[in-house]
């Protein structure tokens, strides 16, 4: 009688949990960041400081975006990539696991819908408070970059994307570095390199600070240190910024995927391809 | 071999300040008129001050803890060499900042890159006490984001200009020496005798 071995089978084999399950648990693992939850805890401050003066949105509306993009989108750069490089720190466990990188990359970035639904939040909070308690310009009569001043179609898609794809952004990069670029040290060269390029490229001539992955779509007057007035700022349609921020976060999540594609290899560089037009184009519209 | 050893998490802090030197180069050679903007030197300043973070790492942490020769004896190595690479590295960035940057303050820059050296350095130790190998990853990225919401965050800027420009501001000293303290005695091997006022 001979006993025939019982076919060693791959943990991608077995019976795999489905993405959405996956990325459920690293959604509540995002959630449950400390980082994640600081930066909240800020965020939640600064809305109890402004509702207290009753001035949620100030003159500055659009410059006060920077503070969900950075607390939510940079900060989200770095939980998203220790979320994902603690695949590698964990990495005799994870291998046991029936799933393939390729998944449980997808689920991570998944999960990178978390911060943008914080993203949304935030933006719903300011579209209403902004509603009850609209920015008062000094003296009255002055512009401001706010519903009712501007056209409504540009208002919205500068605070999308500079809120909501901002906080989208940020994570969906951290989890494609942390991928492709898993050395110690990679999440502060990406925090840094992603602020200064930012901070720098907004005084770049003529319209190229478009091309920059973040930037202030206001433009304000201020004398004695406060803000007197503001507006929409020349040299970028908001309505196709929107659309190559769109883009950019896609191509986030199809660099993060390549990384272990395997057989969907030739799908995500068709579908890296078509973002890539997009974006060139989108960009190019937003400055012309 | 033991020199090369203790020197490697040194290593990496000399890599993210020739990073940090590097970057503000690039950045004076780019910017139309040669003049860096005192804001972006600051963000510079603060990434090549992180690097102290890195001096803890050691991923055989549980057994060097174990060995004969001890780790704190290795530290009294890399520690230095890590702050004396970080010093270079600023005294080079200022002779750049000299042409780069004539308005940047330097002064109160020097004490933050200190404060921020030192403190991100004494965090690494205590969590390296702690049991965690390698906390200078975690570490860095932490300080790198807390000292730029400080910088970019409105209110909270105030009260760090505040802080930093006034002529009272004698708080960066305070926490060089605090946080010091605290890496010093983190640094103490982990069977060593508790430190005791009374002997």
């Amino acid at each position: 009688m001979t006993i025939t071995p019982p076919r060693p089978v791959a943990p991608a084999e077995q019976a795999a949990p489905p993405v959405t399950t996956l990325a459920l648990a690293e959604a509540r693992r995002y959630a449950r960041h400390p980082l994640f939850l600081l930066a909240g805890s800020v965020l939640i401050v600064a809305l109890g400081a402004g509702l207290v003066q009753r001035e949620v949105v100030t003159v500055s509306a659009l410059e006060g975006t920077v503070a969900p993009a950075f607390l939510i989108g940079v900060f989200g750069f770095v939980i998203a990539h220790r979320l994902t490089t603690s695949m590698h720190r964990t990495g005799d466990v994870v291998g046991t696991t029936p799933t393939t990188p390729l998944r449980r990359t997808a689920a991570l970035c998944l999960a990178c819908l978390v911060p943008a639904t914080a993203g949304v939040v935030l933006l719903l909070i300011d579209v209403v408070f902004g509603a009850i308690w609209p920015p008062e310009p000094v003296p009255p009569g002055q512009t401001v970059a706010w519903f009712g001043d501007q056209p409504t179609v540009p208002m919205l898609a500068a605070l999308v994307a500079s809120i909501v794809l901002a906080c989208l952004g940020g994570p969906l990069l951290g989890v494609a570095v942390a991928r492709w670029a898993p050395f110690r040290g990679s999440a502060l060269l990406g925090v840094v390199l992603l602020v200064v390029g930012c901070a720098y490229g907004d005084d770049l001539p003529g319209s190229w600070f478009a091309v920059l992955p973040w930037f202030n779509f206001s433009d304000s007057l201020v004398t004695d240190g406060i803000f007197r007035a503001s507006w929409l700022r020349d040299g970028a349609i908001p309505v196709w910024t929107c659309v190559y921020y769109a883009c950019l976060c896609g191509l986030a999540a199809v660099a993060a995927l390549l990384r272990d594609a395997g057989d969907h290899r030739r799908t995500l560089l068709t579908t890296g391809a078509i973002l890539a037009v997009g974006a060139v184009l989108a960009v190019t519209f937003s400055m012309s | 071999m033991r020199w090369v050893v203790a020197l490697r998490p040194a290593r990496t802090v000399g890599v993210v300040a020739l990073g940090a030197l590097a970057l503000l180069l690039v950045l004076w050679a780019l910017v139309p008129d040669h003049v860096v903007p005192p804001f972006v030197v600051h963000l510079v300043a603060l990434f090549l001050a992180v690097g102290p973070a890195y001096l803890m790492d050691d991923e055989a942490l549980e057994v060097a803890q174990t060995a004969p020769r001890r780790r704190s004896l290795r530290l009294r190595v890399t520690v230095p060499v890590g702050f004396a690479a970080c010093g270079v590295a600023w005294l080079l960035m200022l002779a750049v900042l000299s042409q780069a940057s004539p308005d940047a303050p330097v002064g109160s820059l020097t004490w933050q890159v200190a404060g921020v050296a030192v403190g991100a350095w004494a965090a690494s130790a205590v969590l390296s006490r702690r049991g965690v190998p390698c906390p200078g990853g975690v570490v860095a990225a932490v300080s790198v984001l807390v000292a730029f919401t400080e910088l970019l965050i409105g209110p909270l800027r105030a009260v760090v200009e505040t802080l930093t420009t006034a002529p009272s501001a004698s708080w960066w000293p305070v926490v060089v020496v605090l946080a010091a303290l605290v890496g010093v005695v983190s640094c103490r091997d982990v069977a060593a005798p508790r430190l005791s006022l009374t002997s």
